[in-house]
């Protein structure tokens, strides 16, 4: 299903991801664009395939699975509203290194991974401001894995 | 009004009271609420304490160890601890049978700011069995949800085994307090969140961060992170607050052993306004 720019651009706006770019930035960023709605269960993209679109999560809970032989799917992170999922399609070659899957009945916003790259190939300007928000989502995403790695819950010791 | 809190009754810091183990509750693996009800009725009639202060428990023969209380503040003659088997005193503690007399003395040190949450949004922030801590100020902040605004507890855990008092949640929902719980590790029985606490700040709606205060306890490090991640969402650091952890001896200042900088935790703390020990929370083996 396909929603006129403006109601993108609405939509947009009031995610976390958005705030603070610049409207004509974001505007850049809808273009071609289209709305998925996920039930609970069902599967956005897997690990392995290739995923040129990116999202971002407008409601709901997607889940981020990799498969591990003998153990099956091993779910490491819940993705909530506001949330960028499936970056890969932007900055590599659009394999997934993830499976993703709908935790509830989910909305979400697909960007479309080619015309995000054709906007930044011809307005640098706004590359350099999507690939620094992108950053900026990776350095969270990286702080809150190092910190579950940490174990930080293990048991210490006291008295 | 949510204030004004009983000061606690003066006391004698050294003079540790009888109480009786009288109800065990096993909540994870290694961890149990024990009810201590005083031997002495007077005692019990005036004991009080603040959301967030601590009692030293005495095992006579064993050793004394710090514990925050996690009971209700309005709650008299009874005060639970919710305490894991880490070392000699709290090992030995498990292996007490229910009625058995040990000793406290207290109540210890600061306490989570309640009295300042009027009007405002209050975010909870809890890891481990840093919710102990933090379920007096929960449950004084409930009785009083009137005069809150947004009230939200994150809580976090290793696994879904080892939350604390999940039974608690749907009650704490049930009277006004958004509870969102998140684990860092799931197995298939596990269908909420997964990820740390701070992913779950990072994306919690906020109706005025300038107006929320945060409370977080748990290990260090998740508490220093998600004091900045309140902080990056625009909560001001002087209304983040923290519960810190050192080797409390003495509980009143004097024997140095929780010196922190030029706090002692013990009387100073535990609960820091974020903005009195940030310089301090970042120096090696302090």
């Amino acid at each position: 299903m396909t929603l006129e720019q403006p109601n993108f651009l609405k939509l947009l706006c009031a995610t976390r991801f958005a705030e603070g770019l610049p409207n004509k930035h974001l505007q850049c960023l809808c273009r071609g664009a289209r709305l998925v709605r996920l039930s609970a269960g069902q599967t956005l993209f897997r690990e392995g395939e290739t995923e040129p679109d990116v999202f971002v999560l407008t409601s709901g809970h997607v889940r981020l699975s990799m498969n591990v032989p003998g153990r099956g799917a091993v779910d490491f992170l819940s993705a909530g509203p506001g949330d960028l999922v499936g970056w890969s399609g932007l900055i590599s070659d659009g394999r997934m290194t993830a499976t993703a899957t709908a935790r509830t009945d989910s909305v979400l916003i697909a960007l479309s991974g080619q015309c995000l790259k054709e906007a930044c190939e011809h307005d640098p300007q706004l590359g350099f401001v999507l690939m620094k928000r992108i950053a900026q989502v990776l350095s969270q995403r990286l702080l809150s894995t190092r910190l579950q790695l940490l174990d930080l819950f293990a048991e210490g010791t006291s008295a | 009004m949510i204030t004004p809190f009983p000061s606690s009754h003066p006391h004698n810091p050294w003079l540790a009271h009888s109480v009786r183990i009288q109800r065990v509750t096993q909540e994870t693996p290694g961890v149990a609420t024990y009810d201590m009800a005083f031997d002495d009725a007077s005692v019990a009639e005036s004991f009080q304490f603040l959301p967030g202060q601590f009692n030293m428990i005495y095992l006579p023969g064993v050793g004394e160890v710090a514990i925050s209380i996690s009971g209700d503040p309005g709650q008299r003659g009874v005060v639970p601890h919710t305490i894991r088997e880490a070392g000699n005193v709290t090992k030995t503690l498990a292996r007490l049978p229910l009625n058995s007399s040990i000793a406290l003395r207290g109540p210890f040190g600061s306490s989570w700011p309640v009295e300042s949450c009027v009007g405002k949004d209050v975010v909870i922030v809890a890891g481990g069995i840093g919710l102990a801590p933090l379920r007096p100020a929960i449950l004084h902040l409930l009785k009083h949800r009137s005069e809150l605004d947004e009230l939200t507890l994150i809580v976090g855990a290793r696994d879904s085994s080892l939350l604390l008092y999940p039974e608690r949640y749907d009650d704490w929902r049930a009277k006004g307090m958004n509870v969102l719980v998140t684990v860092d590790r799931a197995d298939e029985s596990w269908h909420g969140c997964i990820g740390m606490v701070t992913a779950v700040l990072d994306r919690l709606w906020l109706r005025d961060a300038s107006k929320t205060v945060v409370m977080t306890c748990g290990p260090e490090v998740m508490m220093w992170y998600t004091v900045q991640t309140a902080i990056r969402r625009g909560i001001p650091s002087a209304q983040c607050f923290l519960s810190l952890e050192r080797n409390m001896n003495c509980a009143i200042g004097l024997c140095g052993h929780c010196q922190f900088g030029p706090e002692f935790l013990c009387k100073d703390g535990p609960v820091f306004c974020f903005d009195r020990v940030a310089s301090r929370m970042k120096v090696e083996d302090l």
